[in-house]
């Protein structure tokens, strides 16, 4: 196979390879030309780029309407300020 | 009492239940939710010289959070790793063999195709991140962790290797499968 032609599998392995450290000017090159012809690799990669952001907005922000969580005793916030006093 | 002191009694008073549900829904266990808070105070009393009066305390008490919980996926995710000599494990590998054919070709049924709402539109939106939040359930333990301490860490993609003590060729290998089986997820269970 000649050097230039990527499989979709690898594409988009390099596409997440572009999102974290970056790529060779090599792959740069092959990343273009394939996503240039491959209709599947360019929606691909639009969509992995919006996914980034969306998973990183979920991870700092989301948190559910209903959660189990029992609620917090009063004596857990004292316990803290305990905590702190015997720093002093 | 110190200035110090007075504020943060303040703020254990009023932001102590909101950073527990945070640090809830994270680690799934509240005895250690609850220790990972007092932890947060005592560092933000130990660095109250750090403080900027211009920030929210609130904003400044949940970045602290926000990096105790990623040292405590890192840990995590060194111990899973430690376990488990074979970086690939069985279920992501199974997802590229299914998405793919054996000449590294999209399936047919695989093929991405359009989304058809903006991003924008998604960002707060709570039943899509419902279904964000379901699918990334669906992950295995590596990937999960794999994922919440890049985002939470928000560094980049070669520090939090370092970080990590993973090659970053490992780690993008791990982040790649973990995001075809969100895509796909996210595909079926929202766009579709």
């Amino acid at each position: 196979m000649h050097y230039m032609f990527l499989s979709c599998r690898k594409a988009t392995e390099l596409i997440e390879k572009k999102l974290l450290i970056g790529l060779s000017a090599k792959e740069k090159v092959q990343l273009m030309f394939h996503t240039s012809m491959c209709d599947a690799c360019k929606k691909y990669s639009k969509q992995s780029h919006e996914l980034d952001d969306l998973i990183r907005h979920h991870i700092e922000n989301f948190i559910p309407e209903q959660s189990d969580l029992r609620p917090i005793a009063s004596e857990f916030k004292e316990k803290i300020v305990n905590s702190l006093e015997k720093k002093e | 009492m110190s200035i110090a002191k007075g504020n943060i009694t303040d703020w254990v008073e009023k932001y102590t239940d909101e950073l527990v549900s945070w640090a809830y829904y994270k680690t799934k266990q509240q005895a250690l939710a609850e220790d990972i808070v007092q932890d947060t105070f005592i560092a933000a009393y130990n660095n109250i010289g750090k403080f900027q009066s211009k920030s929210s305390p609130k904003t400044w008490l949940f970045s602290i959070l926000k990096n105790k919980i990623a040292d405590h996926f890192r840990n995590k995710l060194q111990q899973s790793m430690v376990h488990e000599s074979d970086m690939q494990s069985e279920s992501s590998s199974n997802i590229l063999d299914r998405l793919f054919d054996n000449t590294g070709s999209w399936v047919t049924a695989s093929r991405p195709s359009s989304w058809d709402t903006p991003e924008e539109e998604l960002l707060d939106n709570q039943e899509f991140n419902k279904v964000l939040k379901a699918c990334m359930d669906l992950l295995n333990e590596k990937s999960y962790l794999s994922l919440q301490y890049k985002y939470l860490k928000g560094k980049e993609g070669r520090v939090i290797c370092q970080e990590l003590g993973i090659t970053p060729s490992n780690f993008w290998q791990i982040l790649h499968r973990a995001k075809l089986q969100l895509r796909e997820c996210i595909d079926q269970n929202w766009f579709n």
